[in-house]
């Protein structure tokens, strides 16, 4: 492990390793699916590589095809893995040592300006001329552009005419495409120092990005793939207790756990994290039980009822004192809401006189409906009052359904909350007789053949095929997930897409029975699905 | 799924006595883990009472029906009580918590009976949906009654003599030990149901109706 580093030292094989496998969740341009997909694909060893790489997986290069309709990202692709049926070419030998670097595709907008200088003698002024015209695709410019350019070639006489015509609409087909290279190239080191992170200070890298998905656009799905990825290098992020309530994701200390950050649980409002964290600071809450928790917390802090609710749904209070199943605190709490606020009040006061009962019943009975000592006020509610605080302790004494909490139900209400079932996943409520493969396996290529896999499905991605027998069909792309993490390179093709598509759909649990490609070793062709 | 037992056949004016309903998981047609609700309902027995209150009378026949007596239904929690917690029960089944997401109301003879009375409670209790002025606890677009299917399927057989659900239990051949307890006719609706959507699933994936009229053999 490297302690201390060089800035400019970009020749860390581990790191280079952890791109080239498509470890790339949260590395700065790369951390999408196309990026993973092509950082497979090109595998980049250095800085050099690497900006041609974050260059081309660009929309408009991705689309640009050559005459044979690759793309020109597969271009550099096959040409840089040396394959046979893609020979490095160049229109002309003068432009070898130019466009070398990225194996004879125009990848940099730099590369044009170089070829305008080398073959038609531009100066800085003229070369940035022509980048100018090409970027902005002004007729009249690319007219007078071109008009100098074939002069300036004929003139140097490095290439015929006919050449030089050839090149400059190449130059202008590749506007759709070339990137700038010194933007390239500071990505590059960005994305390499990301990976360095990655590679060296993994739980500290999950632990700061987990605190910055806010800010991504679909906060949701961020946190959701990072504690996945996370989930995949055994790095687990727990979900909040009593023992550990904290405001952001934290790394707890010595060990490789994160805690899930109260302000990241959808519904909890900055308020009450502002709250809690002041609570904490004066009080240790470790021993608390449910009825604690409920007065001095939740009723005393003045926590909203939305924030309550997300709360005891992800089993925020549950802790040493407390292992009341979520079910029955909701169940609770949505009772102790249909008291009025003097009567919650009346109970919150005498929570230090013994009177409280260890549930949210016995309290009732006691303070509410008239078991008061004799030390005490008597406050006991009355009237037409009375009958319905009887009830609400005939329905905390005899709850209208089971209180009890279901593998299902925490993941989710997990999901619902904290984007991800951390606890259990739906699919470990299934009693599995077959022997079966898990997602991890088939992330981390341990797997070939045939496998079985018992799944939730995340996501459904249905297309219409282009190419094969009968076009226009549809078949599905899906991304599942399982106790083990999630995959989303999962292909129903049209056949077996006709015959279960019923089954397919987004949030189901399936057994999905296929195989993995001796090729692809990390996608999942599906042959039959059965509902779980 | 679920079933009201009531203080007499008039939707509009009868009181609850009973309340049951089970969460059926929709690819698997089982009942999901706690997905089982079922309370009493406290009424007003006393006929001046209710129609005060703005409820039809209590029914003998109605009280012979379900086997309960006067006394026994006059206790229990208030229905305000009740269906605070149905509610509950039904938001924890829907996943989004959105009125789209939210489950499909299924029962025997709910288009003309049950919901009525889902209407009523949500317009006193909530939730009700403002725009539409119903019920905004179950899918508002779809229901699955079964009666129509039933009848559907039974319109062109003579043997079938009757559209009550105590005839097709003997139809059926289930038991009659607990009938018109809330719960039980819940379980029988729901067998029934699911003995019908099986049959249909298979069929769907047989009898394409896609097009079916595009080669203009029309009936009528």
């Amino acid at each position: 492990m490297i302690n201390t580093f060089d800035i400019n030292n970009f020749e860390d094989e581990a790191v280079w390793d952890l791109i080239c496998n498509g470890d790339t969740k949260g590395i700065f341009q790369l951390e999408s699916n196309l990026g993973r997909h092509w950082a497979k694909q090109t595998k980049p060893r250095s800085i050099k590589d690497l900006s041609a790489l974050v260059s081309l997986i660009r929309p408009g290069t991705l689309l640009a095809k050559d005459i044979t309709g690759k793309s020109m990202t597969q271009v550099y692709a096959d040409r840089k893995a040396a394959k046979s049926d893609s020979p490095v070419e160049y229109l002309h030998s003068s432009l070898e040592p130019i466009l070398k670097e990225t194996y004879g595709v125009l990848v940099y907008q730099e590369q044009s300006m170089l070829i305008a200088q080398r073959l038609a003698g531009f100066n800085l002024k003229e070369a940035d001329g022509l980048r100018k015209a090409i970027g902005k695709k002004k007729a009249d410019l690319m007219a007078k552009v071109k008009k100098s350019f074939l002069a300036g070639a004929e003139k140097e006489g490095i290439v015929t005419r006919e050449i030089a015509d050839e090149i400059f609409s190449w130059i202008e087909k590749s506007s759709r495409y070339a990137f700038n290279k010194s933007h390239a190239v500071s990505y590059a080191i960005n994305a390499y120092w990301s990976a360095y992170c990655k590679c060296y200070r993994r739980q500290q890298f999950y632990e700061t990005y987990l605190n910055k998905s806010d800010k991504k656009q679909k906060p949701d799905i961020e946190k959701k793939q990072l504690m996945s990825d996370a989930r995949m290098s055994d790095i687990n992020v727990l979900p909040p207790r009593l023992r550990y309530l904290k405001t952001n994701f934290t790394l707890i200390q010595n060990s490789s756990s994160i805690i899930y950050g109260l302000r990241h649980i959808k519904g909890v409002s900055v308020k009450t994290c502002k709250n809690i964290e002041q609570y904490l600071a004066d009080f240790n809450v470790v021993n608390y039980d449910w009825m604690d928790s409920l007065i001095k917390m939740i009723h005393t802090l003045n926590i909203d009822k939305r924030s309550a609710i997300a709360m005891i749904s992800v089993g925020a209070f549950n802790g040493v004192n407390n292992r009341l199943s979520r079910e029955q605190m909701l169940y609770e709490y949505n009772s102790w809401k249909q008291l009025t606020k003097t009567e919650q009040e009346w109970i919150s006061m005498n929570h230090h006189s013994g009177l409280i009962g260890k549930s949210l019943s016995e309290s009732i009975e006691n303070i509410l409906l008239g078991l008061t000592p004799e030390n005490t006020k008597p406050k006991k509610v009355s009237g037409r009052r009375d009958v319905t605080v009887k009830d609400i302790k005939y329905s905390l004494d005899n709850p209208f359904y089971s209180l009890d909490d279901s593998v299902v139900g925490i993941a989710s209400l997990e999901e619902k909350y904290l984007s991800y079932a951390l606890t259990c996943s739906k699919v470990d409520a299934i009693n599995l007789q077959n022997s079966i493969n898990m997602c991890k396996d088939i992330a981390n290529s341990t797997i070939i053949g045939k496998a079985i896999i018992a799944v939730e499905i995340e996501r459904l991605k249905i297309v219409k095929t282009k190419k094969g027998k009968n076009p226009g069909q549809s078949m599905a792309f899906l991304t599942v997930e399982d106790g083990s993490g999630s995959i989303d390179s999962v292909i129903v093709f049209p056949d077996c897409f006709a015959e279960f598509k019923n089954s397919l759909t987004e949030q189901n649990t399936v057994m999905l029975h296929g195989e993995v490609p001796a090729k692809d070793r990390s996608s999942f062709i599906v042959n039959k699905v059965t509902q779980i | 799924m679920f079933d009201f037992e009531t203080t007499g056949k008039n939707p509009y004016g009868c009181q609850p006595t009973q309340i049951a309903a089970v969460a059926l998981h929709p690819r698997t047609l089982k009942i999901k883990d706690g997905g089982v609700f079922e309370s009493k309902m406290r009424c007003i027995v006393d006929d001046e009472k209710a129609i005060a209150a703005g409820f039809d009378p209590v029914e003998e026949k109605a009280l012979e029906i379900t086997g309960k007596t006067r006394e026994e239904i006059a206790t229990g929690p208030l229905p305000k009580t009740v269906w605070k917690k149905f509610t509950e029960f039904v938001n924890k089944h829907n996943y989004k918590g959105t009125s789209w997401y939210a489950p499909i109301a299924a029962g025997y003879n709910i288009n003309g009976f049950d919901m009525v009375i889902v209407n009523r409670l949500c317009k006193s209790y909530g939730p009700i949906n403002k725009s539409r002025g119903c019920q905004d606890l179950f899918n508002n677009i779809h229901t699955m009654d079964l009666m129509p299917t039933l009848y559907s399927w039974f319109e062109d057989n003579s043997d079938v003599k009757g559209y009550s659900m105590d005839y097709f239990r003997d139809y059926f051949g289930m038991p009659k030990d607990n009938a018109h307890d809330a719960l039980q006719d819940v379980k029988d609706t729901a067998n029934i149901l699911i003995k019908f959507l099986k049959l249909q699933r298979t069929l769907s994936k047989k009898i394409v109706f896609e097009k079916a009229f595009a080669n203009g053999n029309f009936y009528v």
